[in-house]
């Protein structure tokens, strides 16, 4: 399981602090979790903090008791981030071999890689440097090193962003087939859509702070849930100013 | 450790296929060729191929160097192609250590053909086999990694550009300074001004203890103890630089 | 190591460390400076200094001056050598030229000091850029060292001539040789440089010098008449007017002002501002 437990992330000091992630607390237990905000929302941040990548200001992030970005945790870890960025001159299954070499279990032989890139749709490309690979290659090949040492914990951010239709069809598949073999994915998105079809659990965040968590099923409560979203969204503005007025006056 | 070792061969693989690496290799290989055809032209004496051969290593390894050293690592942190890695069971410390690693070995690459092709030249110009220009290049090898080193600890917290100039003008006082001291003190010169250039002696690289091409050149006796001390000094000094690099990456937001 | 407070005594530690080998090898580091390489041709680093003349031969000359002030009296001719090698990267630098006219006259044991200095003195004229320390000091060298006192008029000469003479040089240079213990013997050497000379301008430089030289003579001939008919040395030259001795007080084509010395004879006046008229 994966536990928030009063997260906070201010970037900056004193007069310039901004405050991206506020008192954040959450257990992630569903097998498909979606993460759900605009952009700026605080989303990145936090799957960040959970991968190491950041450091929370205050608060703890655990991943079956250990804290998330121990050696340990991150060997059970897999890791997507938004518009992936890789070493132009290598090619797909160097990279893949790379990102492989660096988990404790060894040398992941090529069947095994290949069969990554096989699933990540991107096979024929194997030999190719990666600064010919689209878009759309580029995110495949993303998650395909995501999934390199078998991780029981994906972490995916914006994993659909940039794919066509086919190409968004096949990785909500491959993450769906992630699911049955027991792995647990969270799922930074801002498409509606996508959580509604594969995800478990919701997560909704709204200028750092956690509006909502739980089924997507009981948040929509049989309403579209674009249309919830919005409500959530504008209940907590509302409190916020009417909170800001209060303190004014 | 495997993981230092990992970064390094990959960072050692990514620089070998960049161009600028493989041009500038050309043209000190191809400025090593002139040598030959200089040496009959305009220099008669074999110290004179010895010195601007030895030179011309020098001057190619340190563009390779102020070059991998100032955007090799900033590129990966700018570009974020270090969130892959850092996302997995990799420190920031072994990131750091494996990229100094592969940028060091990158150099003593291009040092060694360029040594070979150093010891044709020699051997072709009448000089035999030059062991003390062997390990004059050694040396400036040495050089070099504290100069990555540098690079690269500037790089954690400036940009490209500015670690640029930051490590061109500490390349610079490097070689000048001791002899500024040494000037001064031959002047008398003394108080406040001396003790601001003894701190710059003291604080900021001097390069100069690892120049021995004279000795090569002039084929002197190597003072073997000053030449241990120079090895301390660059071992030290890099643990420094890569320590204090470190400290400031872990703090670094990416 | 999560402690910042470690972190910056592991830091402190290393840079210890640093400074402990710094001192190690300059304490066994070898003591010879390996010194300007005469062997390298100075055009073939004119050739390659990508026309950074000036400054090749600066720094060049950095690492050769030290060696005046500590070493020169064992280094003479090495001296030279280094000298010489930095105005061949660099001809138009006046600076060393100027600095081996003065000093290197010192190098009492060496032989050449005096010539050598001078021909380097005559290259500098030749070569550089115009520097008036050059000419001046070469008078000095001339009428100090040589006793040659034609020589020594003739540079002080050049000095007045060359842009960006000081006052106190120029001063100098001007009245050198107008007192009337030797104004007689400046007046000869004027006129043999003259004589001798086939070019207008240096004839009539010469014949500026000697007029003005005769202007002295006029005046001391009156301060000797005053003396006779007062008893005492007029006060100043107006003193000399007032007493009908001399119509008005003669105008120095230098730009200086005539004054009557305490013991009668004629000079300038060192104490007032000047614009020195220099003879072209």
């Amino acid at each position: 399981m994966i536990s928030f437990s009063h997260v906070t992330k201010i970037y900056g000091k004193r007069k310039k602090q901004r405050v991206a992630v506020e008192d954040f607390s959450l257990d992630v237990a569903a097998p498909i979790c979606g993460f759900l905000g605009q952009n700026g929302a605080g989303k990145t941040t936090v799957v960040k903090m959970v991968t190491g990548l950041l450091e929370p200001t205050s608060g703890t992030i655990t991943i079956d008791g250990m804290p998330s970005s121990s050696a340990e945790s991150k060997q059970k870890m897999g890791f997507m981030p938004e518009t992936p960025y890789f070493y132009e001159s290598m090619t797909g299954i160097e990279f893949l071999r790379f990102c492989a070499e660096l988990f404790s279990a060894g040398d992941r032989d090529d069947a095994f890689l290949e069969g990554l890139l096989k699933k990540a749709g991107i096979a024929e490309a194997r030999d190719y440097e990666i600064h010919t690979y689209s878009k759309g290659m580029r995110q495949r090949l993303g998650f395909a090193q995501s999934l390199v040492n078998d991780p029981e914990y994906l972490f995916l951010d914006e994993p659909l962003d940039g794919l066509d239709p086919i190409g968004r069809h096949d990785l909500k598949e491959s993450m769906l087939a992630l699911k049955q073999e027991g792995r647990k994915i969270f799922l930074n998105t801002h498409i509606l859509y996508d959580v509604e079809e594969i995800c478990d659990e919701v997560g909704i965040i709204h200028e750092g702070k956690l509006l909502y968590a739980g089924s997507v099923k009981n948040f929509c409560a049989g309403r579209p849930l674009e249309e919830r979203f919005v409500e959530i969204v504008k209940e907590h503005e509302k409190k916020y100013e009417e909170r800001r007025t209060k303190k004014e006056a | 450790m495997k993981n230092i070792f990992i970064i390094a061969r990959n960072t050692v693989r990514l620089e070998i296929r960049g161009r600028i690496w493989l041009a500038l290799l050309v043209f000190g290989l191809g400025y090593l060729g002139i040598m030959l055809f200089l040496s009959d032209l305009v220099l008669k004496e074999l110290p004179m191929v010895k010195a601007f051969a030895l030179l011309g290593i020098y001057f190619f390894n340190a563009i390779i160097a102020l070059f991998l050293g100032t955007t090799s690592f900033y590129r990966d942190v700018e570009r974020k192609t270090v969130y892959f890695i850092l996302a997995k069971p990799v420190s920031r410390a072994q990131f750091l250590i494996g990229k100094f690693f592969g940028l060091c070995a990158v150099i003593f690459l291009t040092s060694a053909l360029l040594a070979v092709a150093y010891l044709v030249v020699i051997a072709l110009a009448g000089g035999g086999f030059d062991a003390l220009g062997l390990l004059a290049i050694l040396m400036q090898w040495l050089e070099m990694s504290l100069f990555v080193a540098f690079a690269m600890f500037v790089s954690t917290f400036s940009s490209s550009l500015l670690a640029i100039v930051y490590t061109s003008a500490v390349f610079f006082l490097g070689h000048v300074v001791s002899a500024l001291v040494d000037d001064a003190r031959k002047m008398g010169i003394g108080g406040v001004r001396l003790l601001f250039v003894n701190i710059l002696y003291y604080l900021f690289p001097n390069l100069e203890k690892f120049n021995i091409r004279d000795v090569a050149v002039h084929a002197v006796a190597l003072p073997w103890a000053s030449f241990g001390y120079a090895l301390v000094y660059a071992v030290t000094y890099i643990v420094l630089l890569l320590f204090a690099a470190i400290w400031i990456f872990e703090k670094k937001e990416i | 190591m999560k402690k910042p407070y470690l972190k910056i005594i592991v830091l402190i530690l290393l840079l210890v460390a640093v400074v402990l080998s710094q001192v190690g090898y300059d304490a066994t580091k070898p003591t010879s400076v390996a010194g300007i390489s005469a062997n390298i041709p100075p055009d073939f680093i004119r050739t390659v200094d990508v026309g950074f003349h000036a400054s090749v031969a600066s720094f060049l000359w950095v690492g050769t001056m030290p060696e005046i002030l500590t070493a020169i009296l064992g280094r003479g001719m090495e001296y030279i050598a280094d000298e010489r090698y930095v105005n061949a990267v660099d001809p138009k630098l006046g600076y060393p030229y100027a600095f081996t006219v003065i000093t290197l006259p010192a190098a009492t044991h060496y032989a050449g000091r005096v010539t050598d200095a001078l021909a380097i003195g005559k290259q500098g004229i030749e070569n550089s850029d115009p520097d008036w320390r050059i000419p001046y000091y070469m008078a000095t060298d001339y009428f100090l060292e040589l006793k040659d006192m034609k020589n020594a008029l003739w540079y002080y000469n050049l000095a007045a001539h060359t842009p960006g003479i000081p006052d106190y040089a120029l001063r100098f240079s001007l009245n050198f040789g107008i007192r009337s213990t030797e104004r007689q013997k400046t007046k000869d050497l004027w006129a043999t440089i003259r004589d001798s000379s086939n070019d207008p301008d240096t004839k009539a430089r010469a014949q500026a010098y000697i007029d003005r030289l005769d202007m002295f003579d006029y005046l001391d001939e009156a301060s000797r008449i005053y003396q006779q008919k007062y008893g005492h040395v007029p006060t100043s030259t107006s003193a000399l007017v007032a007493a009908g001795i001399i119509p008005i007080v003669p105008h120095d084509p230098f730009g200086f002002t005539f004054t009557i010395n305490t013991d009668g004879t004629s000079g300038i006046n060192t104490t007032s501002s000047f614009n020195a008229v220099v003879p072209q």
